[in-house]
């Protein structure tokens, strides 16, 4: 039975481990945060992350209109301010540098890379404009920087939007479509899309359709979330249909309710306000929220190959208690006519050169990969790129728990190794990372240029451009102003001239000239214009 | 003063023990359900019951029972003198229970 004595107590001399962990999202801090409990001062770790901006899904996930649950980074600050933590931000592992390249520097290496794959339905008409997953939506209004051209009408036919889901992700969908547009633009919502969710409710979007194809007893939103239906504006009015409440309540579903303190208490907010509500449908000239069981999606409508309406079967439950699936049956379908679909139906994880996969998972034991090797780190994971897509960001604490106590047993066990040298002289070659710090001050930005705009914050969805923050790969900051890499270059750090045309000459300073016009010169230093019919002006 | 300020905030054996298992991912505005403990039948009682919103964070935590509440909406009074708070399993204290190959 191997021991679990920390190492220090059984050899005579102390030895700094460094691991590194990819991905800045509650996994990873949370189990960077395990690590040091774990090992104390014998520990170093560096983090990378893709954006210039920590915290994953923290950031890019959580409701806008649900700041409180985003608290959990203030947890996560204390984790990053500690003396053996290092963030490297806008460093995207996979392209460079390779996992490899990690493992041959690191003792191990934690990905926390999260999922942020599309889960499709395979319905016909899904790939028509229109229909979005909320993977992406979501990321869309929450101001991430690879979401901010997602293509959306400009108008929603039919008045009318389907969600397509039930979990607590369709619901944050369906409110937010819905809720008064000066309520977005207080939170940190992007203003941009508050924006275009005002201009669909003024071109007359009324009506947002959230569809499960099981009953409410084994739909997967939770109370908090079907509550706050009810409660998040008095211009929206949510319903369901009493007649199809009563369908959910199959004897097998009956008993799963019995069982189920969670789902009696769904039935007091399902029953008493929104099947009761259900009357006032047709009256109100408030927008409706209206949530659909036993319905499944069996074909997208479409016309010019734009989004018309969608085709909804009836579905029963079979099967078991607690075990039990939606079928088909041969009821008629309902049509809804709609404008947009939101396809709420799970995440799924996204492949990175390097990472290994099977049947899209990554094979592992309590978080272990691989252990370390001849030269190379172990590899090991944590968070949903480990469990899964499911789950809350508490539900990050148990896991990286396991992984981190893996991972340190498993570092006390390798048989003695020379300690690996330093990395710092590999991330002292990065290419301009965001610092924690650099975060903070951009954070501290955020705050204040939302303030001024009325907002929470206004999120900084490309880059900004002070030397803090842009996309390294395709995009460079040229004193204040962000550049594609492409076609311009900036010359001296200063001078932004168009790489194509012109050239940059830093012989005397930093001079920008033409080509063909000028030459850069060593004698005389600096640029000099080409005489008629001299080749150089160069001596 | 709650269950979750002793942990995060007290000093002594027992608050440092409470620390030890008691997380607070939300900062104790009770948006998360990471700070869920067990209390005894009486306490649970003398407590008084949990309102709604508390209610609807419980159901998320782990494997919630009659007696759960959360630590940072647990308010300290005489009237609790001698409870006994029992930490969930499963959720935060997996650290020390793994049993490896």
């Amino acid at each position: 039975m191997p021991s679990l004595k920390p190492a220090r107590l059984l050899t005579r001399s102390a030895r700094d481990y460094h691991v590194a962990v990819v991905g800045s999202g509650p996994a990873g801090f949370y189990t960077s945060k395990y690590l040091f409990k774990k090992a104390g001062d014998t520990l170093k770790i560096d983090m990378f992350e893709r954006l210039p901006t920590p915290f994953g899904l923290v950031r890019f996930g959580v409701a806008p209109d649900h700041p409180e649950v985003k608290n959990v980074i203030n947890d996560f600050g204390v984790i990053a301010r500690m003396p053996s933590f290092r963030y490297f931000g806008n460093i995207e592992v996979g392209s460079q540098p390779s996992l490899e390249d990690l493992r041959k520097l690191y003792d191990a290496v934690v990905l926390c890379t999260g999922a942020s794959g599309e889960r499709l339905l395979g319905i016909a008409g899904e790939e028509s404009f229109g229909v979005v997953g909320a993977p992406a939506f979501v990321k869309w209004y929450n101001g991430h920087p690879d979401y901010q051209d997602l293509k959306l009408p400009s108008t929603v036919h039919g008045e009318s939007a389907v969600v397509l889901g039930q979990g607590n992700v369709a619901l944050d969908v369906a409110r937010l479509l819905v809720r008064p547009p000066r309520d977005l633009d207080a939170t940190d919502m992007e203003r941009a899309a508050v924006n275009t969710i005002a201009s669909w409710q003024k071109s007359g979007l009324r009506t947002v359709h959230i569809v499960g194809r099981r009953g409410f007893v084994q739909a997967a939103f939770t109370n908090a979330e079907l509550r706050e239906l009810l409660t998040c504006s008095d211009e929206v009015l949510p319903v369901v249909d009493p007649e199809e409440l009563a369908l959910c309540r199959n004897e097998a579903s009956e008993e799963e309710l019995s069982k189920s303190r969670m789902k009696k208490r769904s039935v007091d907010i399902l029953d008493k306000t929104m099947a009761a509500n259900f009357a006032e449908m047709g009256s109100t000239s408030k927008r409706i929220l209206r949530v659909h069981f036993l319905r499944s999606p069996q074909e997208v409508l479409s016309e010019d190959g734009g989004v018309r309406g969608i085709r909804l079967g009836r579905m029963k439950l079979q099967g078991e208690p607690g075990r039990q699936v939606a079928a088909p049956t041969e009821e008629a379908a309902l049509e809804i006519s709609c404008g947009l679909v939101v396809r709420s139906v799970g995440f799924d994880i996204t492949p990175f050169n390097g990472l290994p996969l099977k049947s899209n998972r990554v094979p592992h034991t309590q978080g272990c990969v691989e252990t370390s090797s001849d030269g190379l780190g172990g590899l090991y994971v944590s968070g949903w790129l480990k469990r899964g897509p499911q789950g809350i960001i508490a539900s990050n604490i148990g896991d990286a728990q396991e992984t981190a106590a893996r991972l340190w047993n498993d570092l006390q066990h390798q048989s003695a190794k020379p300690p690996r040298s330093s990395p710092d002289s590999f991330v002292s070659s990065l290419p301009r990372p965001v610092s924690f710090e650099d975060w903070k001050k951009l954070e501290a930005e955020e705050h204040r240029s939302g303030h001024e705009m009325g907002k929470a914050a206004a999120k900084f969805t490309r880059g900004c451009c002070e030397g803090v923050i842009f996309k390294a790969q395709t995009e460079g900051c040229c004193q204040g102003r962000i550049y594609t890499r492409a076609a311009q270059s900036c010359c001296g750090g200063r001078s932004l001239y168009d790489s194509e045309t012109h050239g940059c000459c830093l012989e005397n300073g930093a001079q920008v000239y033409r080509y063909g016009s000028y030459n850069c010169c060593r004698r005389p230093k600096g640029i000099c214009r080409i005489r008629p019919g001299k080749a150089t002006c160069c001596s | 003063m709650s269950l979750k300020d002793i942990a995060e905030y007290g000093s002594g054996e027992g608050a440092s023990l409470l620390k030890e298992y008691i997380e607070c991912a939300c900062s104790g505005v009770m948006a998360c359900s990471t700070c869920h403990v067990y209390l005894d039948a009486s306490s649970f009682k003398a407590l008084g019951p949990a309102d709604e919103a508390e209610e609807d964070m419980i159901e998320l935590a782990f494997e919630p029972a009659e007696t759960s509440r959360l630590g940072c909406q647990l308010r300290l009074s005489s009237q609790l003198e001698g409870m006994t708070v029992t930490i969930p399993g499963g959720a935060n204290n997996m650290f020390d229970h793994i049993p490896f190959e």
